[in-house]
């Protein structure tokens, strides 16, 4: 071995190099200088290139840096509602606002919405409905924490008739969703009126986008009932609230959200105020055949509870929220809640419901 | 060892210094140790290959990957609908009537939906007595919740409770013939005062209750309501049948007779025992009296008839020490004031707000370490009256009530029970809070509601 490196190390003999040498030495200089230049551009090149990769700022182009991990994350789809929401057009010469008394619930919905144009304006042939009652707790009906099953019948009986393909019926309480729809009676009654009824499962629910909105600009939404529906209806019971001091058809569309929604009670006007700002409905009825004046929203005495023989049926949900704040609620010369005029900052309803065309029918 | 084909350094050298070839200018490499390799081994192509494609496979899995993320990582409203961190076990709801039943034709999404802390069993049952199934009407699902879970059950309405420090909630349905049924909530608020709070809280106004044996009890058609100790019920019937009042009327008679009782909180035995209030009219606040942030551990009692206008009510609270009483009244002073315009002084010096619309008087004083006031009195007599009377009544209290009536835990007052007793004693008022001479304790029985 050390005697290899010595015989390696030996200094060749000197020899005065030929004419053909030089040129060979010369050429092989030149040929040592490109590859050397070669070699000394590709490795800056690379070295530049994988600077920019990694140390440029995350909003360069090609930039590969991600400080936070978060352009790394999988981007969830975003879902959205159509752009203006469920509505149908104005109609001039009709009311804003059909308010119905009676005892025949199907007349009375009907009187109502005739004096809206009827249901022929806002359903048509083909339609895929969707119908949001309120099913948040596990009560019967009687006790006036929920939508009164009879009125949901009656809705959907009249959707059908205007030629609805598909009607849905959904909400999301958020306990034990099949006790809630069974002791109600939501259940019986849609199934029995022919609809289809949409229960939340962890898979029904998406990313929804409200631009916007305060508190929900993406939140997740009981998606599923909505894929391919067109109509949108709520049909919401009035009662008194603990926090919101009223809980009518605006406030009805919490049931649509999914996750640990009960953190939105520490700004409830502004989660209801998102809320309108979220689902512009086709139209909504507010149920008072009971009113639930006071222990609401869950109740649980009759004495909470008297008879209400009223619906009221509008394209603006603030407005039927005011009207019911002020004679079925029988609070008129209360102050409103705060998100009327959250809502109405954003104009998405009139509070003030005298300022709108009202036509009020009694019905047998 | 090296491979056929593969020169070794020294061969190499031998080879070079054999030819006459000028000697090479090297850049980098001059001291001839440089090796030039005519061919390679073709065991070294195939491990180059192989480590090649292995690198491939691997940047090739973790595009895929990128592109096809695993579904649970996206699936956010999942991870939302997850019970949040120390949500206590609840139950697995039975199965109602007619869920599973029901045709399937109609129902889209039926599957069992996330309930947070779900437990088998009913193991669960807190101070919810044994063999509550009786006379047709059998136990059903039974839940349990926590402060952080409470508005699963009652979203809405759970903030109520959570302001008279609720601990937990058991729920249980009994089911009765005919789709007839009796809910159970059996709310825990750890003290006495916090139930009876809770239980007029929720008391409709002119509701009469009764107080007997430790236990303050109402019927309301289909529902019950009963404060016992440290705890509250509810028992909501579905309806009015005859049935469902008996059920409700037997579970009144076993919580009554099951649950713990306690004696009445200080302030009831004051207004209860001392003035002669019905039990209606009395009422605690845990927090936030009268909208007022620092008002805590308020008695009050309702002195104006139901269908009245006035709306009158006297207070009390103690303190840790005549000091912190006197400025606890302070604040009350200026709050009051806050709410109204100044309406001079009552005949002992204290301070009068005036309410501008209703026109009423409120005052607040403290009393060694106690606070109390009057809130919305009619005139300036009742409201002197009302607070001589309920200074009458506070000496009056025998020491053993005096002994509990100590700042609760919340307020950060502790005081040890023993030290409250001896500072219980009604004396001397504070300096500048000017106190009438007295005699005996008139009660306020006559503005019974």
């Amino acid at each position: 071995m050390s005697t290899e490196r010595r015989r390696g190390r030996r200094e060749p003999e000197p020899t005065e190099p030929s004419g053909q040498d030089l040129q060979q030495q010369q050429a092989h200089r030149r040929i040592e200088r490109r590859a050397l230049l070669q070699g000394a551009l590709g490795v800056g090149g690379a070295c530049a290139a994988a600077g920019w990769l990694s140390l440029a700022p995350a909003h360069w182009p090609l930039s590969l840096r991600d400080p936070d991990g978060e352009i790394g994350k999988p981007k969830p789809k975003i879902s959205s509602l159509p752009e203006g929401g469920f509505v149908v057009p104005d109609a001039p010469s009709v009311a804003d606002l059909g308010v119905a008394h009676g005892s025949q619930l199907r007349d009375m919905l009907r009187g109502a919405l005739d004096a809206l144009g009827g249901i022929g304006r806002f359903i048509q042939r083909g339609d895929v409905v969707v119908i949001k009652p309120n099913v948040a707790f596990e009560r019967p009906a009687a006790l006036g924490a929920t939508t009164n099953p009879e009125v949901l019948t009656a809705l959907i009986e009249l959707v059908r008739e205007a030629g609805a393909k598909e009607i849905r019926v959904a909400d999301n309480p958020i306990e034990s969703p099949e006790s809630c729809f069974a002791r109600s009676g939501i259940q019986a009654a849609a199934q029995a009126a022919g609809a289809r009824l949409y229960l939340p499962n962890p898979t029904s629910f998406a990313l929804l986008g409200t631009p916007g909105a305060t508190w929900i600009e993406r939140w997740p939404f009981f998606w599923a009932p909505f894929e391919g529906a067109n109509k949108v209806i709520g049909v919401s019971p009035i009662k008194d609230h603990n926090l919101c001091r009223a809980s009518m058809t605006t406030k009805n569309w919490y049931g649509l959200l999914g996750g640990r929604r009960n953190q939105f009670h520490q700004d409830i006007h502004g989660i209801i105020a998102d809320l309108a700002l979220m689902l512009r409905p086709t139209f909504v009825v507010l149920d008072a055949t009971r009113v639930l004046f006071r222990s609401g929203p869950t109740g649980g005495s009759l004495g909470d509870v008297k008879p209400g023989h009223t619906v009221v049926v509008s394209r603006d949900s603030l407005a039927a929220d005011a009207y019911g704040w002020d004679n079925l609620l029988e609070r008129q010369g209360e102050a409103l809640p705060a998100y009327f005029e959250k809502c109405a900052a954003r104009k998405l309803g009139q509070p003030d419901w005298r300022k709108l065309t009202l036509r009020e029918v009694n019905v047998g | 060892m090296l491979a056929p084909g593969v020169a070794t350094r020294g061969e190499a050298d031998q080879r070079n210094a054999g030819k006459s070839s000028p000697p090479e200018a090297r850049v980098f490499v001059r001291d001839g140790l440089r090796s030039y390799r005519k061919r390679y081994d073709v065991r070294e192509v195939y491990w180059g290959a192989g480590i090649s494609a292995g690198l491939i496979a691997v940047v090739a899995w973790i595009s895929y990957r990128g592109a096809h993320p695993d579904p649970s990582l996206m699936d956010i409203s999942a991870a939302l609908q997850a019970a949040p961190e120390g949500a206590r076990p609840l139950e697995r709801p039975a199965e109602p009537p007619s869920a599973r039943t029901a045709p399937l034709g109609g129902v889209a999404h039926v599957s069992e939906p996330p309930t947070p802390g779900a437990a088998a069993g009913g193991t669960e049952r807190g101070a919810l007595p044994s063999g509550l199934s009786a006379d047709g009407f059998t136990e059903g699902k039974l839940g349990a919740y926590s402060p952080d879970t409470l508005y699963i059950k009652i979203d809405g309405r759970a903030e109520f409770y959570e302001s008279f420090g609720v601990q937990s909630l058991h729920a249980v349905t009994l089911e009765g013939p005919a789709g007839a049924s009796v809910e159970i909530e059996l709310y825990d608020l750890g003290e006495s005062r916090n139930a009876l709070g809770c239980y007029n809280g929720e008391r409709p106004p002119g509701m009469d209750s009764t107080l007997e044996n430790g236990s303050t009890f109402r019927f309301d058609r289909n529902a019950a309501f009963l404060a016992r100790g440290r705890h509250y019920v509810r028992f909501v019937g579905s309806d009015e049948s005859a049935a469902v009042l008996a059920e409700v009327r037997r579970l009144m008679e076993l919580f009554r007779r099951e649950l713990v009782g306690e004696e009445l909180p200080w302030g009831f035995a004051l207004f209860v025992e001392q003035l002669k209030l019905a039990p209606a009219q009395v009422g605690y606040l845990r927090e936030n009296a009268f909208s007022f942030g620092f008002a805590h551990d308020v008695y009050k009692a309702s002195l104006s008839p139901a269908d009245s206008q006035e709306d009158m009510e006297a207070f009390v609270s103690v303190k840790a020490d005549a000091a912190a009483a006197a400025r606890a009244a302070l604040q009350y002073q200026a709050a009051f004031r806050s709410q109204g315009v100044p309406a001079g002084q009552t005949a002992d010096g204290l301070p009068l707000s005036k309410d501008e619309f209703l026109g009423s008087v409120s005052t607040a004083t403290s009393s060694e370490r106690w606070v109390i006031g009057v809130r919305g009195a009619p005139s300036v007599e009742r409201l002197s009256q009302t607070l001589e009377q309920l200074r009458a009544g506070l000496r009056a209290l025998p020491p053993a009530v005096l002994a509990k009536a100590v700042p609760s835990a919340e307020a950060g007052e502790a005081a040890t029970a023993e030290e409250a007793a001896g500072a219980g004693r009604v004396g001397a008022e504070p300096e500048g809070a000017g106190r009438a001479p007295s005699s005996t304790a008139k009660t306020l029985e006559g503005e019974d509601q």
